[in-house]
């Protein structure tokens, strides 16, 4: 194994370990060594034997899809716990993205300043950039709140729709604001020093010659860790936030908004709550994708791969449950991305079917996902994984206890399919 | 995904055949033997809008560098024994630049390319460009992207590896403000203008542009009114606004399907036809919408396409016979230029004795291959390219001349082609006037 697959290996380790550790469901006795193993072992066995090309590919593919996971991840909070149909994704991840951007960047000066106008340059660190990216977005979200939240179900997503096509137009029109149609470029890599020549300057000398034999077209192992370390950190935070009371007041207001009113709780407040903070979930997650794509501008923000994708992620993971709006993002980021490698294998036999069928691959494409999409609505509208019934840990304890006696329900977590079934399809939006 | 093998299992197990044919019979000719054996190939990438908003361009595009990779490969097959290129690979962009940087991570990554080809829209070529190719060491080459920002991006200023063959905008700015001011015809000049363009790259760069180099000639720009990318059913607010201090002319930098609502309604509505036009509006359809009479004589700005260049009309002949085409859509020919450009600076690169042919490899020579000096090759035939290929072989140097221009690439990569003055006549066509080649166009 040479220096750069053995390095590139030792990144990939920790993000293969918390794959692990979120995926397998037992005590954390077992788990913590067999993460460690899986993990380490995976890296290692998927470095030295995947061509290097390949596994690049695997990596950049998994910051995308992870980035789709944060947003995957606020739109459950909306969606999947409390019942906001926000079609906006697009917009907070627009807010997050430009923010970030013109926090993280310099204004541009000389001849550059006459082709690339921003409003302001902060030069700002990363982490202060994607931060402003998610108090901005929760700001905003805040502040359509109160209005909009009043709506419904189907009038909120067009209302929602509405307020992302306006963040997007502001985006494209102000030209003083963002760099208007124009690409706004320029945002930070964090960390990118580590594979440049000469390294960062704080770097200890062992880690930067440790860190030597990797090629500025390996940043993506670095950003790939960054990536996954924010998806834990919102993923944990948020599984605490749903697991506690106020989680459950979310689950109620989105079930039964009279009877929670009526138990004394302030729907109105929370309703606004879990919109706020899935927007700034959503604005990190604009955030990420703009210091990975490193230039940005309004197309990005489109609401097809912006807002819908984002959707169909969340309806085939399982809304409702956080590790499937994450497995969601992963699987529907492959199917995109994979149909492109799978028109390639069907080639002869288009070829076969007709001589001109291959060049038609692009739209073939289209085809594919849009087959799934129907496939998920008509035979798994639940999603994958479906939502937990039981959410609260005490619950869980007493009911893990009462399953060891006999007699007791055996599954933990999982209420009978035909309970959340009829509720799955009945917040299903418009597709069933 | 839309593959083009050209060095197809078939042809590999022919040639391999006649490679031990050959070695058994001529053990005298030892060298020819190694420089077939050892001919390096490289796959060919492409990114190209198959749908989204530009959909209708994508084949066209496709076709034009799959020409490309067919001439470049044929030429080498005859001279050097071999092909240069294994594959070519196309893939959709979508006209957006998320899908567009995933489909040039699987180019880059999974399939190995060192040069693309692509880049329609300039949002998605300096997306691609900045957040892939240059920091993997990729050439890119745009078909389409004319925006200013490219020439200029920092990014690429010490990598040099985001290339195109099409003309940035400024210089059709600066030949519309020349022809509106009278520089280049006596009795075709205003003293004031307001322009109304498309809020993208493309019609912002432009205006801007002509805006700068026509205040530069002494003339007043009164207003630039940005209109939406899609079509709106009327544009009386932004004709109002461009309308409101009675500009001499109305400069209108949008597409067809914007151009042929909001003439109708300046005519209609404002009673102001006085109108010029820039590459955009070079459309049956603004003539559908308006009839001959009302445009009669109103001119306009093209760059790139200018029929009278025979590697343009070589190019034409041979692109619509072999793909049963009937017309090419603008940046068509830019296409090819950037396959050929690519092309040839491989065989240059295999002739140098490269074994391996990376994205910096075809950098440092696409200048050598397409700038003075040199052989003048004039493209779009099988015949030129066949003998680029052998003036390289022999050592000698070639000046490739393109189907959009003359394809020499300055400092930033930019390439500068002439800019065609067209009007639209009496009998409802449009005809160019006037090709200024690029040498006349000033800096400013």
């Amino acid at each position: 194994m040479d220096p750069a697959t053995l390095v590139k290996a030792i990144l990939l380790a920790p993000t293969l370990t918390i794959l692990v550790f979120a995926l397998v469901r037992i005590p954390w006795r077992a788990r913590v060594p067999l993460g460690l193993v899986l993990g380490v072992g995976g890296a290692f066995g998927a470095a030295a034997t995947l061509d290097a090309g390949l596994l690049s590919y695997l990596v950049s593919f998994s910051i995308m899809a992870g980035i789709y996971a944060v947003l995957c991840l606020g739109l459950n909070v909306q969606w999947g716990y409390t019942g906001h149909l926000n079609f906006g994704i697009a917009g907070f991840f627009a807010l997050g993205a430009f923010t970030t951007a013109l926090v993280t960047t310099s204004a541009p000066t000389g001849t550059l300043a006459q082709y690339s106008q921003q409003a302001f340059g902060l030069e700002l660190p990363f982490l202060v950039g994607i931060a402003a990216g998610a108090v901005v977005a929760g700001v905003v979200a805040f502040l359509i709140a109160i209005p909009v939240l009043r709506l419904r179900m189907d009038f909120l997503a067009i209302a929602t729709i509405g307020i992302a096509e306006i963040i997007r137009l502001v985006f494209q029109n102000e030209r003083w604001l963002a760099n208007g149609p124009q690409p706004l470029r320029g945002v930070p890599r964090p960390l990118y020093c580590t594979v440049q020549e000469p390294t960062c300057a704080w770097l200890p000398a062992p880690v930067a010659a440790w860190l030597a034999p990797l090629a500025p077209r390996d940043y993506i192992f670095i950003y790939l860790g960054i990536v996954t370390l924010i998806l834990a950190l919102v993923y944990l935070a948020l599984e605490r936030a749903v697991r506690s009371p106020w989680g459950r007041v979310l689950r109620a207001t989105r079930d039964e908004e009279t009877s929670t009113a009526m138990s004394g709780k302030n729907v109105p407040r929370v309703r606004i709550q879990s919109f706020v903070l899935g927007a700034a979930v959503m604005g990190l997650g604009g955030a990420l994708y703009a210091h990975y794509t490193v230039t940005i501008d309004y197309s990005h923000f489109n609401p097809l791969f912006a807002t819908f994708i984002v959707w169909v992620m969340l309806m085939l993971g399982g809304s409702g449950n956080n590790r499937g709006a994450i497995l969601g993002a992963f699987i529907i980021w492959g199917v995109w991305s994979g149909t492109a490698f799978l028109t390639e294998a069907l080639e002869p036999g288009l070829r076969a079917i007709s001589e001109t069928l291959p060049d038609r691959s692009a739209y073939l494409r289209w085809l594919l996902v849009a087959l799934l999409l129907a496939a998920i609505v008509l035979y798994r509208p639940q999603g994958l994984l479906k939502e937990e019934t039981i959410v609260s840990r005490h619950l869980l304890r007493r009911r893990g206890a009462a399953a060891t006696t006999p007699g007791a329900t055996a599954t933990v977590g999982g209420a009978p399919p035909a309970a959340t079934a009829p509720e799955a399809a009945g917040r299903d939006p418009g597709g069933g | 995904m839309t593959k083009s093998v050209l060095g197809g299992r078939l042809r590999r197990r022919r040639l391999i055949g006649t490679g031990a044919a050959l070695g058994a019979l001529t053990v005298a000719a030892p060298y020819r033997l190694r420089a077939q054996a050892g001919l390096p190939t490289f796959t060919l990438g492409q990114i190209a809008p198959f749908t989204g908003s530009a959909a209708e361009f994508g084949e066209f595009y496709r076709d034009a560098v799959r020409l490309a990779f067919e001439q470049v490969n044929a030429a080498a097959e005859e001279v050097l024994g071999g092909p240069i290129m294994d594959q070519h690979i196309a893939e959709d962009t979508n006209t957006l630049p998320t899908p567009a940087i995933e489909s040039t991570r699987k180019l880059v990554e999974a399939d190995g390319v060192p040069a693309i080809v692509g880049g329609w829209s300039s949002g998605v070529s300096v997306a691609t460009a900045v957040s892939v190719s240059i920091p993997s060491g990729v050439l890119q080459v745009a078909n389409g992207s004319t925006s200013p920002l490219i020439t200029v991006l920092p990014e690429d200023r010490d990598a040099d590896l985001l290339f195109r063959t099409t003309a940035p905008d400024t210089y059709q700015g600066i030949v519309l403000a020349q022809l509106l001011s009278g520089e280049i015809m006596a009795d075709h000049q205003f003293r004031s203008a307001a322009t109304l363009y498309v809020n993208n790259p493309y019609g912002q760069g432009l205006s801007n542009a002509f805006a700068r180099a026509f205040q530069a000639r002494g003339g007043t720009v009164q207003a630039q009114v940005p209109h939406p990318e899609e079509v709106q059913p009327t544009y009386s607010s932004q004709l109002a606004l461009a309308l409101q201090e009675e500009p001499d002319i109305l400069v209108c930098v949008s597409y067809p399907g914007h151009t042929a609502t909001y003439l109708k309604e300046a005519r209609d509505v404002f009673g102001f036809t006085s109108w010029a036009f820039c590459d955009a509006n070079r459309s049956e359809r603004v003539i559908e919408a308006l009839g001959p009479d009302v445009l009669a004589g109103s001119l306009g700005t093209a760059p790139g396409q200018d029929p009278s260049i025979p590697a343009f009309q070589n190019f034409e002949a041979t692109y619509t016979e072999r793909f049963g085409r009937d017309r090419i859509p603008p940046f068509t020919e830019s296409a090819y230029d950037a396959g050929i450009a690519i092309g040839l600076a491989g065989v240059k690169a295999a002739i140098d004795g490269e074994s391996e042919i990376t994205g910096t490899v075809l950098r440092d020579r696409l200048r050598t291959v397409a700038n003075p000096p040199g052989e003048q090759i004039v493209g779009g035939t099988q015949e030129a390219i066949t003998r680029a290929v052998q003036v390289l072989r022999d050592g000698g140097d070639i000046d490739y001349s393109g189907a959009a221009g003359a394809c020499d690439f300055d400092d930033a990569g930019d390439v500068v082609t002439p800019q065609a003055i067209w009007r639209f006549t009496e009998d409802g066509a449009m005809e160019t006037v006037q090709v200024i080649s690029p040498e006349d166009i000033p800096s400013e």
